[in-house]
């Protein structure tokens, strides 16, 4: 009886490590997920306001663009870098992940002139050429707005 | 003999009178048999008649759905067709002009060369100062830096409340500009801007007859918009400003800047430094068809010193 007993102790003791075990797995792995996902936590969808603009692979407006994008364009910014007294996005467009000027950026979907003008628009036929050029006159513009101090 | 020919004589007259009288009889219970049968036939025909469907729809208050649906699909085709033709506006007044300098400079990307990498001059700042020092607040502003010295600077209409302004770097590299100049020579170049004498050489009479206007089931003529950019081009290398106009710059330049002093000076000797250099440097032969005669400038800035 008793080695019947002490037997049943530790075969408790050893489910009960186990179980601790799995669970101690289980945590470490759903917090390595966790913090994988902070790093690439969305901020929030911002829409590009120009009527073209480049998603760039540095937060550089004379970096690499990855991709050109049209005005209303939503874009999945993950978090702010500032570079050259400018403040840049880290953001995903499609399948590409590059920085994007938070200056050429506004939360509320804007009015674009390719929307308010379609046919007008479309009648144009821009070739890519020139939507990439016109997304790179917004990255050469220095724009800004005459206040009151 | 006469009282059996008197029986028979009634009898006769009775039975004539019966046969008469029940003929009409007859006659009518025909006519209703007919009557009935072709009410019969009736119904079944009103049974198959869409009219008699149609008295059936009005007492259940159907034909009044049919009606609204009929209505709502009228409805929808109705705002189709003015969403349609809401997509053939062509760009109004206060559109087309940012639109149609931004166009321009698309165009022209090879030859202003405004494509390059440079640092940040500071000059955003020495302008905003400026042109809040003269009262010209809540005006949008883009600068665009150009490699290229053949146009040395200029301003193209924006839309509604902004102005593109294109400074070349070769150029106030060459007569080293300080900020301060540079921002004196943007204000010249809005003032002429304001003054519209661009927008009047470089807009047709077409153009502004379509602007704003509807072309729903025409073509945009896209020849229309090259022509205004043809005359964009031809401003820059061929026409220019006139005496007249460079006139007016000049003497409300004089008029803004001298009662603060040290802006007007500035202003003089940014002139200075112009009219040297196109008379020196032949790489600069042709500012003086885009703006004649910084000589005349500097006479009309300073009468009394021209005597």
């Amino acid at each position: 009886m008793p080695q019947l007993g002490n037997d049943s102790v530790s075969l408790e003791g050893l489910m009960k490590m186990f179980i601790g075990l799995i669970f101690l797995l289980l945590n470490t792995n759903i917090l390595a997920k966790t913090d994988g996902k902070e790093s690439e936590q969305i901020v929030g969808v911002y829409y590009l306001k120009n009527m073209f603009g480049h998603l760039h692979q540095t937060a550089n407006p004379n970096s690499i663009s990855l991709t050109t994008i049209a005005c209303g364009h939503p874009i999945k910014v993950m978090k702010t870098e500032k570079s050259q007294n400018q403040n840049w996005f880290l953001a995903e467009v499609g399948a590409h992940k590059g920085y994007v000027l938070e200056e050429h950026l506004t939360t509320k979907r804007p009015e674009c002139f390719q929307g308010t003008y379609p046919n007008f628009f479309n009648d144009l036929n821009l070739d890519l050429a020139q939507m990439y050029y016109w997304g790179r006159l917004y990255d050469q513009f220095i724009e800004f707005e005459v206040k009151v101090q | 003999m006469k009282w059996l020919l008197m029986i028979t004589l009634i009898l006769s007259f009775e039975t004539f009178g019966e046969e008469n009288m029940s003929k009409p009889e007859e006659v009518t219970t025909e006519s209703k048999l007919e009557e009935q049968v072709k009410t019969q036939n009736e119904k079944e025909n009103e049974m198959i008649n869409f009219n008699s469907l149609k008295k059936i729809l009005k007492n259940d208050i159907l034909e009044g759905e049919v009606q609204k649906k009929v209505d709502t699909v009228q409805k929808i085709k109705e705002e189709r067709k003015d969403a349609e033709i809401s997509k053939n506006f062509f760009p109004t007044k206060d559109d087309i002009w940012g639109f149609l300098s931004e166009y321009w400079l698309i165009r022209s990307a090879q030859d202003l060369k405004w494509d390059f990498e440079k640092p940040d001059y500071g000059i955003k700042e020495a302008i905003n100062t400026l042109f809040r020092s003269q009262a010209l607040i809540e005006k949008r502003i883009k600068i665009l830096i150009i490699n290229s010295p053949n146009l040395s600077h200029l301003a193209l209409p924006g839309n509604n409340n902004e102005s593109i302004f294109l400074i070349s770097l070769p150029f106030i590299r060459t007569l080293d500009l300080t900020k301060q100049e540079i921002a004196l020579m943007v204000l010249e170049d809005y003032l002429r801007l304001e003054a519209g004498y661009f927008v009047k050489y470089v807009s047709t009479k077409e153009l502004n007859d379509v602007l704003g206007k509807n072309y729903f089931g025409r073509t945009m003529d896209v020849k229309e918009i090259n022509k205004v950019l043809q005359n964009y081009s031809d401003f820059v290398a061929k026409k220019g400003f006139t005496f007249q106009e460079q006139y007016e710059v000049t003497k409300k330049m004089d008029n803004l800047l001298r009662s603060q002093m040290n802006l007007w000076t500035s202003y003089g000797q940014l002139i200075s430094k112009i009219d040297r250099l196109v008379k020196m440097n032949l790489m600069y032969e042709h500012y003086i068809k885009l703006y004649p005669s910084p000589e005349m400038q500097l006479k009309w800035l300073n009468p009394k010193e021209s005597k």
